[in-house]
């Protein structure tokens, strides 16, 4: 679904991705991993065409990602950004529907069946409630369930979540990687750079590991998640566990 | 809910102050004034509520585009460009003998198409222009523009009151056969301009999340930015060379939309545009029937917009 080939992206003359190969296919939720400065955002940025002037190919869907108008783009790909801010008072639901965008011409109001979409999205992401609230006076973890909300009314096919548990409690954490989850399970493909090794070893079926803009490791959280790589990767000793009810391995800080 | 109520008041308050600009004169209420008093009014009716909607809307559609609520029309170095043509022009006495009567306004909107150029030149950084650059560009054409005014008033005398007048802002602009043309001009520009913006309101309303956001919602943002940039800019070069600088309508009346209609701009964009025209078409009649001497209607904006920026301003501080 997604393939990148031989990426690479520099800011000026500062190397920031080194020849990246990867393939992604749908079903999956992919947990993207590194220390900072390792290349995660902007290797997302890449597979969600924000970022011109790369150079190597990606594919979405075998076709080259440059040859997608940006409306078109819109429906097959969502993207959670790190930070939301918002100047202006929108309504929760009104920050909502503005998923449903790409989909409606210029000056179209949405219809029942995107009310329909929008509702669904919003109970999925338990939010319903927050519906009239001004997204302005929502706290951290009500606004991310709405930014959630909002790429689920995108209807995607491909997800890409830029650390998307930031700033979260341990509730809402669960909340987001559980909504992920399940989209990968009804057939689409979920990428998301994650900070939390423990979060993304529970629940992603694959990570890609990333040091210094090259792709260090990639596999089942058993493979990439060992106790010398992380030593080697984050330049610190940590020990390796099991978790007692997946029996994914977890790192002890 | 406000919204749904926010049409018919921005409607009603439109129709209101266009019949009140109609009936008030020097001498108070004075509804039937004869044809040609009644034709001079309406005139000013028109002018004002072209000015009005032009200023709301483009600054309506500004604060969204650049995230920000303290944007405005002026900011992008057009007004202080366009206001200097009509400085340089009074001053060579250009005027009187170049292109005929509406030569001071032509060459007004000359001005300010080529600072929005400068702007836009300047605004550059590796082929991107992002908004707080466009910004900062605004900032420093208009300062420069501000220092060229400042310069020609002092050395000019007789044309200094003039000077003063149009730059503070004034719809006292005669209609005759000769600037038809330029007022035809200015009109299809503004009121398609808002069209325009109108027609545009779901990316301005993406564009609130930001730029990589609307992106990724199928927003062309750099080609959008560009249009709205350009339009915003033409449009008020020939409002300023029309009217002068009038304050303060850009930048308050989104705000007062904002609290009749709510944010989203496929309301907040023609809402302010009958609010704008409304406010303008107040302010000058309270300008030209306030005592004997016409008082320059950017003195009746500011004097009516200041307070409203500084409860804002008070607002904001509470809030965060």
């Amino acid at each position: 679904m997604i393939s990148a080939r031989n990426l690479s992206y520099s800011y000026g003359c500062l190397p920031a991705l080194c020849g990246i190969d990867l393939t992604a296919d749908a079903g999956q939720l992919i947990g993207l991993i590194g220390p900072n400065g390792s290349g995660k955002s902007t290797l997302l940025n890449c597979l969600a065409g924000l970022k011109d002037g790369f150079s190597g190919n990606v594919y979405l869907k075998d076709r080259e990602i440059s040859s997608y108008r940006s409306g078109e783009l819109a429906r097959l790909v969502a993207v959670v950004f790190q930070d939301n801010h918002f100047s202006f008072d929108f309504s929760s639901y009104e920050v909502v529907a503005m998923g449903r965008s790409p989909f409606l011409r210029p000056l179209q109001d949405e219809g029942p069946d995107d009310r329909r979409i929008i509702e669904e999205a919003m109970r999925r992401c338990d939010c319903l409630e927050l519906g009239p609230r001004p997204v302005t006076e929502l706290s951290g973890g009500e606004r991310q369930r709405i930014v959630l909300a909002r790429v689920l009314a995108q209807q995607p096919e491909i997800l890409l979540m830029d650390e998307p548990t930031n700033h979260l409690d341990l509730r809402h954490q669960r909340l987001v990687l559980e909504v992920a989850g399940s989209l990968a399970r009804e057939g689409k493909l979920v990428l998301a750079v994650l900070h939390d090794l423990n979060l993304a070893s529970n629940y992603c079926h694959r990570l890609i590991l990333l040091n210094q803009g090259q792709l260090v490791a990639d596999g089942r959280p058993e493979e990439v998640l060992t106790g010398p790589r992380i030593s080697q990767v984050y330049q610190t000793n940590a020990p390796v566990v099991r978790h007692p009810d997946t029996g994914r391995p977890q790192i002890l800080a | 809910m406000y919204h749904r109520f926010s049409w018919p008041v921005a409607i009603l308050s439109f129709l209101l102050t266009a019949l009140l600009g109609l009936s008030l004169g020097p001498g108070g209420l004075d509804p039937f004034p004869g044809q040609q008093i009644f034709f001079i009014r309406l005139a000013r009716v028109l002018l004002a509520s072209l000015v009005g909607s032009g200023l709301a809307a483009s600054g309506a559609a500004l604060q969204s585009i650049l995230g920000n609520p303290l944007a405005e029309p002026y900011l992008l170095g057009v007004s202080g460009g366009a206001a200097c043509g009509t400085a340089l022009a009074l001053v060579l006495g250009i005027s009187s003998d170049l292109l005929g009567v509406f030569s001071l306004q032509a060459f007004s909107f000359a001005f300010g198409a080529g600072a929005i150029f400068l702007v836009y030149r300047l605004a550059r950084v590796h082929g991107r222009r992002p908004a707080e650059t466009m910004i900062l560009s605004g900032v420093v054409v208009n300062a420069f523009f501000s220092g060229l005014i400042m310069l020609m008033m002092s050395l000019a005398d007789r044309q200094l009151n003039e000077m003063i007048y149009i730059l503070m802002g004034s719809l006292g602009i005669m209609f005759t056969r000769e600037n038809a043309v330029l007022l035809a001009i200015a009109g299809g520009l503004t009121w398609g301009g808002v069209a325009y913006l109108w027609g545009r309101s779901r990316n301005l309303n993406l564009m609130i999340l930001g730029e990589a956001q609307a992106r990724s919602l199928g927003v062309e943002v750099e080609n959008f930015k560009r249009s709205v940039f350009f339009l915003t800019a033409l449009m008020v070069a020939a409002l300023v060379s029309l009217a002068g600088v009038i304050g303060f309508v850009g930048l308050i009346v989104p705000h007062l939309g904002r609290l009749l209609s709510g944010p989203d701009n496929r309301r907040l964009i023609p809402v302010s545009a009958l609010l704008g025209a409304g406010l303008l078409i107040l302010s000058d009649t309270i300008a030209r029937s306030l005592g004997g001497a016409e008082i320059p209607v950017g003195v009746v904006t500011a004097l009516l917009g200041v307070p409203f920026f500084i409860f804002l301003l008070a607002k904001r501080k509470a809030s965060s």
